[in-house]
């Protein structure tokens, strides 16, 4: 063998060397690079579009003041309607109250699918977190107002199945609140004559006795007892209008951002891959808009619908109950006819309630409030996420007119769905906000 | 009666009508104050002018359009000039969920309420103008983001 030969041995033997050692490094620096971008914030990057965005998503502001509730903010208001919430004596029977199914160790939800109390209910319990800040209430959105909303589960069958009469009274009996109210309100009408005024009864009643005596009653008494009612609303929305969510991790995260950091570890990197998913090709942020996380409209997501249970015709029959109410924004109870929430009611477009349309919920503290969706189809967070995510179950568009085109199964690998319920977990307050 | 046919679309620079929703929903963003944008109807019968209040127009509020129509050439009829506006997200396969109110301030201007863009993305907002016998139309394509 060559010297020569020898030398190119040893140099190609010394290059391969080299080589592994390269390999090896490289190899090393990949693997560690890896691990960070699993654990580290930093590896999260977001375009300056997407840090745009993300600060529209926070911080929440507070509910803009009802006027069609001239009591929304007083501090009297909010204590008689906080003691009416508990008040199981607004109930037919007495067994039921606000709180039944708003229950504050629940986060104001229940838990349960759909909701029970006097009868068996067909939608879910949702939470009043930031309720006041709804421009429509109930999931089909049939009332205008907060305090409009507060009345109708009250005159329910399968809610409270009270009636208007039995509440004037119960305000009239009780010495309490009795002068609550008419600090509030004004003098209580004189309900002393039971000829004029029975014990119980009102338009919504769900038994002819009741009903009867409703018809029966003079129209300025009819009157008389259902201004008393519609203030009752008033006094308990007061009190709603308080629940308030509070900051939650993903609040910090989005300050961080606003304050001009570039990084932040408010929230873990999952939740954070979880943030671009949602403003990004998850499209999720579409509806679920502005620092409460709901565009406050209406939409036919193609939940399935719960085993058993015909379908439900959602917004579509909330437009003739919004033409059919007494207690409208713009109606003879409202303290502000003509003003914004008035507007809103004049402006809606009855063609645009469709069939198997529900409001977009709020997302704040949603990881304390299973079960999910109008009707509690869905159980937990990544259930929701998986129905977006692949649609296996999906009904049918509700109505074939109107049928949301944004609903596409999205393709994400577990992992990523894993991350899109780390980041609707970053929304939950800390701590979970107490009764006040 | 004119056919009306949708063969003049307008799109609006996003520096003018544009990106109403960063900002918009989180903090003082909101501003009143108008932008302007003019367009031509499709046969270029009449000319718009279009003010947006809030401008930009914001993701999931209320607005409204003041819009001035000027007749390009001079249409002998003794009825009146009317506009009708409405919106769709064609994206979406879904309009807005309101309606819309135009009040005649006089002079070929009109006010327009009730519009309210409840999502992010491309809006088409039409815009039909009748004078007697004359009807034509233009869409102005608006971007929220």
């Amino acid at each position: 063998m060559s010297t020569l030969s020898l030398a190119n041995r040893r140099e190609r033997s010394t290059r391969a060397a080299w080589r592994e050692r390269v390999l090896a490094t490289t190899l090393a620096l990949t693997l560690s690079c890896a691990a960070l971008s699993k654990d580290d914030p930093a590896a999260v990057s977001f375009t300056p579009r997407e840090r745009a965005l993300i600060l529209t998503l926070s911080p929440p502001q507070p509910a803009a003041k009802d006027t069609t509730n001239h009591a929304d903010g007083n501090p009297e208001a909010v204590k008689l309607g906080k003691t009416l919430f508990f008040d199981p004596r607004l109930s037919g029977d007495g067994r039921f109250s606000c709180a039944s199914c708003h229950d504050p160790t629940r986060n104001w939800a229940d838990g349960k699918e759909v909701a029970t109390a006097a009868g068996q209910g067909t939608r879910n319990t949702p939470s009043l977190w930031n309720v006041a800040s709804n421009r429509w209430f109930f999931w089909d959105g049939r009332a205008d107002s907060l305090w409009s909303q507060a009345l109708k589960p009250i005159e329910r069958d399968m809610e409270l199945d009270g009636s208007r009469l039995q509440v004037a009274h119960l305000i009239a009996a009780d010495s309490s609140l009795r002068v609550s109210y008419e600090k509030l309100f004004g003098k209580l009408p004189d309900l002393s004559d039971s000829r004029r005024f029975p014990a119980a009864g009102g338009p919504r009643a769900s038994d002819e006795t009741r009903l009867l005596q409703w018809w029966q009653m003079d129209g300025d008494d009819r009157q008389s007892v259902t201004r008393v009612f519609a203030n009752v609303g008033k006094a308990i929305a007061a009190f709603e209008a308080t629940l308030v969510t509070a900051t939650a991790p993903f609040d910090r995260f989005a300050a961080d951002l606003r304050g001009g950091k570039a990084q932040s570890a408010a929230i873990g990197p999952s939740a954070q891959r979880g943030l671009q998913i949602f403003i990004g090709r998850g499209n999720c942020v579409l509806c679920h808009s502005g620092p409460l996380f709901t565009n406050m409209e209406f939409h036919d997501t193609r939940v399935p619908r719960r085993p058993g249970t015909e379908p439900d015709a959602g917004r579509l029959t909330a437009m003739t109950s919004l033409a059919e109410d007494e207690f409208v924004s713009p109606g003879p109870y409202s303290d502000d006819p003509t003003g914004r929430r008035a507007r809103q009611l004049f402006y809606l477009d009855a063609q645009a309630g469709s069939p198997g349309h529900f409001k977009t919920p709020g997302l704040r503290n949603v990881a304390l409030t299973p079960p999910y969706m109008h009707a509690g189809q869905l159980a937990t967070l990544r259930d929701v996420a998986q129905h977006y995510n692949k649609l296996e179950d999906a009904a049918p568009p509700a109505d074939p007119l109107h049928v949301e085109a944004l609903i596409k199964p999205l393709g994400l690998s577990e992992s990523e769905v894993d991350d899109l319920v780390a980041f609707l977990e970053s929304l939950t307050s800390e701590p979970p906000n107490a009764t006040k | 009666m004119h056919t009306l046919r949708c063969n003049f679309t307008a799109t609006i620079a996003a520096a003018l009508f544009s990106v109403a929703a960063i900002g918009a929903t989180s903090g003082p963003a909101l501003q009143s104050g108008s932008v302007t944008s003019r367009l031509d109807t499709e046969g270029g019968a009449f000319a718009l002018t279009i003010k947006s209040n809030p401008a930009p127009i914001p993701l999931n509020e209320p607005f409204e359009l003041t819009i001035t129509v000027k007749a390009a050439r001079k249409i002998d009829d003794p009825n009146p000039l009317w506009l009708g506006v409405s919106a769709t997200m064609p994206a979406h396969a879904h309009g807005m969920n309101t309606r819309t109110e135009v009040e005649p301030l006089g002079e070929g201007r009109f006010l327009v309420r009730g519009l309210l863009f409840h999502m992010a993305g491309d809006w088409d907002v039409l815009l039909q103008v009748a004078k007697g016998r004359v009807h034509e139309q233009a869409h102005m394509r608006v971007r929220i983001e």
